[in-house]
């Protein structure tokens, strides 16, 4: 297949969707940094426009390049950004995090573009290989695959961008034909472990788990066998729990970001809720947002952008931005269903679901339906990592929806 | 692999579609529900929480003599501040201050602009307002909702009148536009004020202090209704008191004694650095810059032709004359050149090539050694002797003293002068364009040289110690004592200081003071007379003077004054007198 025909063929539409987005993420961004006294090359707002280069850079270079190198090539870069992952113990810290690689005064996150390799990695892996995928067991290698990264990530620490790299595995089995039920099996320990903590919560759960298991109509021996490992084990989790010394469930805290001090996060979703809450339908206008330039909303430039929007635009461009995400995302599924091949589709739906992942863990940490973890939001968010990251992710979403001829 | 083929249900893509639906639709209830439906709730809290940050400068260091006696210290001015978004109508509230503070509506209209940090934050209208014009303010207040007062510290010179140190201290000036980028990151807004000369510039950012920040909540009419206990204000930290080695009697004294003059005066410690005077004249007064300089007085100032804003102690060059004969002497010395038995006979004139250099006692001194021609300063015995060591030679040892280097005092700006060598003169004058005639110049410390004031001082300092070189400063630093160790030979320093003492304390001598060569305090120097284009000879004088615990040295250069024995030289006595108290003399207790 010849670049003409990939031209021809691309859905061009995504790029102005995400040049809309981008425009808006610019006139937030430009909102925020006005009135700063010093605006010059050093502010952010320029800062962020040299980073378009090389994101239209990332852009072209992954539409082109061939798809069967993609695949090819798919494990051995998988396992060199795994390796990346240590660098920054070899360099020290950053702010007291392990988050970033410096090379040559540009630093850059390697977390970040681990999260759309591990997604071709997984395809190239549930397209080699004609997984028995009826058997739980033949899972456990892409459970493992992506597990060994979230770890290393999570104790960076970056929960954030772990749960990123997680979250496509379960889509993509799901694509690829898993069993919902098998999926479903899947899960049910770890929300056992979850629920076990609320005896109501747990109540509902087991009750669920036993009618799902009741309905499957599997064997006697492998339904009963399901149903009590899971009671056991959430009543083991709390036993368990509470032997452990105060140090090390605290330990355990820490790792998975849940901060004794719920205050600190409790005070930036109540700004952020009041910034979007008093932005009404229409906002209160360009650099008119007073929760925004009195300060009371944290993190405006990354994690908090969208409340900006909220507060400065109002309901009508929440909805329109949205349904840009939306059109985006849905469009890209429609490709993967279209298109024939089995690793461009499975690497189109996994790219869908990081998309997806983004905004929606994102947006919702902002009206406060999930809990405050720092992911930015895919195009409008501060930070340049990501912005290539992101443009990365387009290009090889763009050439992965051409079908190849023949 | 690649060609491995996929078949997705419809079914399947249906509920990817409609996981993914349901999740946007969740997110634009959420909004709805915020926006919308709990709009008018969420405005109230907005509206609460609107808060007015106020900045509060942080006070100045003093700065204070080494006696603790003040030379800077702050007072404060009054000044009227905006918040565009509380005004209610901008034009009218601008005309009615305009109307009390008896200003321009058009200056007001451009501060604004000018001082604009956001539409939510303070922008400075005016400075300087007196005690009756903020009263009338205050009294319309409840037609003025977004402006109030606050007060700005400004410089104070207490004593200006007293002892001025101008040039050494230095003034504050209004950040500029290029400077808030430059500094950015260092917490500067638009109308700060900042050190732009001398110490306030060089220790800025110990003088500078931490602004402090407080949160007052306002109401929607921008009328305070309190504090924020949840927003702790930032608390101001003033910044650190300088205390300078200056002696501010002695620095009065010089300051005394140079006017009327061009010139500088420079006292400083020899073995510590730390410079007790130093003095340019003419010089402006502080206060004029303290609350912003007024155009007309900036005009008068910088077109003075005797240029009052320069500071002539660090960055006025002129040839050094014949104190260079010192440097001459030494390097001829160190070279095994000269010893006492050589001597020449000076007619008053000297024959070289085909030119004839003078000697300034035109009868001429007769028979001279080394000694008589330090001592009476002799031109014709040092052409004569500098033929017998070579031009970069004389240029090393000039180096070595730190001529041409800078001397690393703490001030922003000073001046290296110029040691020519032979690559210098190469360049300037071509391979064949300067003779043998320039070295003989050179030896009397005129041509193409060039010194400071502070670098005479600092050389005369290094031969007062025999050799070691101290960093100059004007605020004692201890961890930082920088010295270079100059090895010349035990016989080399003798012989210099017992010529420099002869200068003062003999009778033929060109700096012969009676009243210093009975006293006890131990006087040496060197006088010198520099030819220069712009009329008469500047007058130079360096030396030092030694007391049982202490030893100063000193430098002095009056432009056009004449010869130095006449005019620099008794200065440099009456200093000396002052600051041992001789003859009865004391420095008056300050102030």
């Amino acid at each position: 297949m010849n670049l003409f025909d990939k031209l021809s063929n691309a859905p061009f539409r995504w790029l102005l969707i995400v040049f809309a987005l981008n425009i808006f993420g610019m006139v937030a961004l430009y909102s925020i940094s006005q009135g700063t006294a010093n605006f010059s090359f050093s502010s952010r707002f320029v800062k962020f426009l040299l980073w378009f280069i090389p994101a239209f850079g990332a852009f072209v270079f992954f539409f082109v390049l061939p798809k069967k190198y993609i695949h090819e090539y798919a494990y051995v870069v998988a396992i060199l950004s795994v390796s990346s992952l240590f660098f920054p113990y070899l360099t020290g810290p950053v702010a007291g995090t392990y988050r970033w690689v410096s090379i040559g005064g540009v630093s850059f996150q390697p977390a970040e573009m681990l999260k759309w390799v591990m997604v071709i990695a997984l395809a190239r892996y549930l397209s080699d290989h004609r997984l028995q995928l009826k058997k739980v067991q033949s899972l456990l290698i892409p459970i493992i695959a992506v597990l060994i990264p979230a770890f290393f990530i999570a104790k960076q620490p970056d929960l954030g961008s772990a749960i990123i790299v997680v979250a496509p595995l379960i889509p993509l089995l799901y694509w690829v034909g898993a069993q919902p039920f098998h999926i479903f099996l899947l899960l049910a320990p770890v929300i056992s472990v979850v629920t076990a903590f609320n005896y109501y919560s747990f109540t509902i759960w087991i009750l669920l788990v036993g009618s799902v298991i009741y309905l499957s109509r599997t064997t006697l021996r492998f339904m009963l066998m399901n149903f009590f490992g899971n009671i056991s084990l959430g009543l083991l989790t709390p036993l368990l729990w509470n032997s452990l010394t105060s140090y090390q469930q605290g330990r355990i805290l820490v790792f998975l970001d849940i901060t004794r001090d719920p205050l600190g996060a409790a005070y930036q979703v109540i700004q952020s809720q009041t910034a979007i809450g008093s932005g009404g339908l229409w906002g209160k206008g360009f650099g008119m947002g007073t929760q925004t330039h009195l300060k009371f909303l944290p993190e405006q430039e990354t994690d908090f952008i969208f409340s900006v929007i909220g507060e400065e635009f109002g309901f009508v461009a929440v909805v329109t931005i949205l349904i840009l995400f939306a059109i985006l995302v849905l469009s890209m599924v429609q490709r993967a269903y279209r298109i024939s091949e089995r690793f461009p589709s499975l690497v189109l739906f996994g790219i869908a679901t990081i998309f997806m992942s983004h905004i929606f863990v994102n947006v919702g940490m902002t009206v406060n339906l999930l809990p405050v973890k720092g992911l930015p939001l895919p195009f409008l968010s501060y930070g340049g990592t990501f912005l290539v990251s992101c443009y990365a992710m387009l290009g090889l979403a763009m050439n992965m929806s051409v079908e190849a001829d023949g | 692999m690649l060609k491995t083929q996929i078949y997705i249900p419809a079914g399947r893509r249906d509920l990817a579609f409609a996981v993914i639906f349901a999740l946007f639709v969740t997110l634009m209830g959420r909004f709805y529900y915020l926006q919308i439906y709990k709009f008018e709730q969420y405005s109230a809290v907005a509206d609460a929480n609107r808060i007015r940050m106020v900045a509060n400068p942080a006070p100045r260091g003093k700065i204070v003599d080494r006696n603790g006696e003040i030379l800077a210290a702050n007072s404060s001015i009054y000044a009227i501040s905006a918040i565009r978004d509380e005004l209610i109508d901008e034009e009218v509230q601008l005309l009615m201050i305009a109307g009390y503070l008896e200003r321009e509506e058009y200056d007001l209209r451009r501060n604004l602009k000018k001082y604009d940090q956001g539409r939510f934050l303070p922008a400075l209208l005016a400075r300087n307002v007196s005690i009756g014009q903020l009263s009338l303010i205050e009294e319309h207040k409840n037609e003025l909702p977004g402006i109030f007062s606050t007060k700005l510290p400004v410089r104070f010179y207490p004593n200006v009148d007293r002892v001025s140190a101008s040039h050494i201290l230095g003034y504050l000036r209004e950040i500029s536009a290029d400077e808030l980028k430059t500094l950015a990151g260092r917490d500067y807004l638009p109308g700060d004020y900042h050190g732009f000369q001398g110490l306030e510039k060089f220790y800025e950012s110990r003088l500078r202090g931490t602004k402090g920040v407080e949160f007052r909540q306002v109401d929607a009419l921008g009328r305070e209704v309190g504090t924020l206990p949840e927003r702790k204000p930032i608390p101001v930290e003033p910044g650190s008191e300088l205390q300078l080695t200056i002696d501010a009697g002695l620095q009065s004294q010089a300051e005394v004694l140079l006017e009327g003059y061009r010139g500088a005066a420079v006292i400083m410690n020899a073995s510590s650095g730390g410079i007790l005077a130093i003095a340019s004249k003419p010089d402006f007064k502080l206060s004029d810059f303290s609350a912003g300089m007024n155009p007309e007085k900036w005009r008068r100032y910088s077109s003075d032709r005797d240029r009052p804003l320069l500071n002539r102690a660090v960055l006025g060059l002129y040839p050094p004359g014949s104190s260079m004969k010192l440097v001459t002497a030494v390097a001829a010395m160190q070279r095994g050149a000269v010893d006492e038995r050589w001597n020449i006979h000076c007619t008053g004139s000297y024959e070289f090539g085909d030119r004839v250099f003078g000697c300034w006692r035109e009868t001429g001194h007769g028979t001279v050694n080394l000694s008589r021609a330090i001592v009476e300063s002799c031109n014709v015995y040092f052409y004569q002797l500098v033929q017998r060591i070579d031009i970069n030679t004389l240029a090393g040892f000039a180096k070595l003293f730190g001529f041409g280097l800078p001397t690393g005092i703490d001030l922003p700006a000073e001046n290296i002068g110029l040691v020519p060598n032979r690559a210098f003169m190469n360049e300037k004058y071509g391979r064949w364009g300067w003779a043998k005639g320039s070295l003989l110049h050179l030896s009397i410390g005129q041509g193409d040289i060039l010194v400071t004031p502070l670098q005479m001082a600092s050389f005369i300092a290094t031969v007062a110690t025999k050799g070691e070189r101290i960093r100059p400063t004007l605020v004692h630093d201890t961890e930082n004592l920088e010295t270079v160790k100059i090895p010349l030979k035990a016989t080399t320093w003798n012989a210099i200081h017992r010529m420099t003492f002869d200068v003062v304390n003999k009778n033929n001598g060109t700096a012969f003071d009676a009243e210093l060569a009975r006293s006890s305090v131990k006087v040496y120097g060197k006088t010198g007379t520099a030819e220069n284009p712009h009329g008469e000879p500047h007058a130079w004088y360096v030396g030092f003077a030694k007391s049982e615990n202490e030893t100063i040295a000193l430098s002095v250069i009056i432009e056009n004054g004449g010869t130095g024995g006449s005019t620099a030289a008794p200065i440099a006595a009456e200093l000396t007198k002052l600051y041992f108290g001789i003859g009865s003399r004391t420095l008056t207790a300050y102030p």
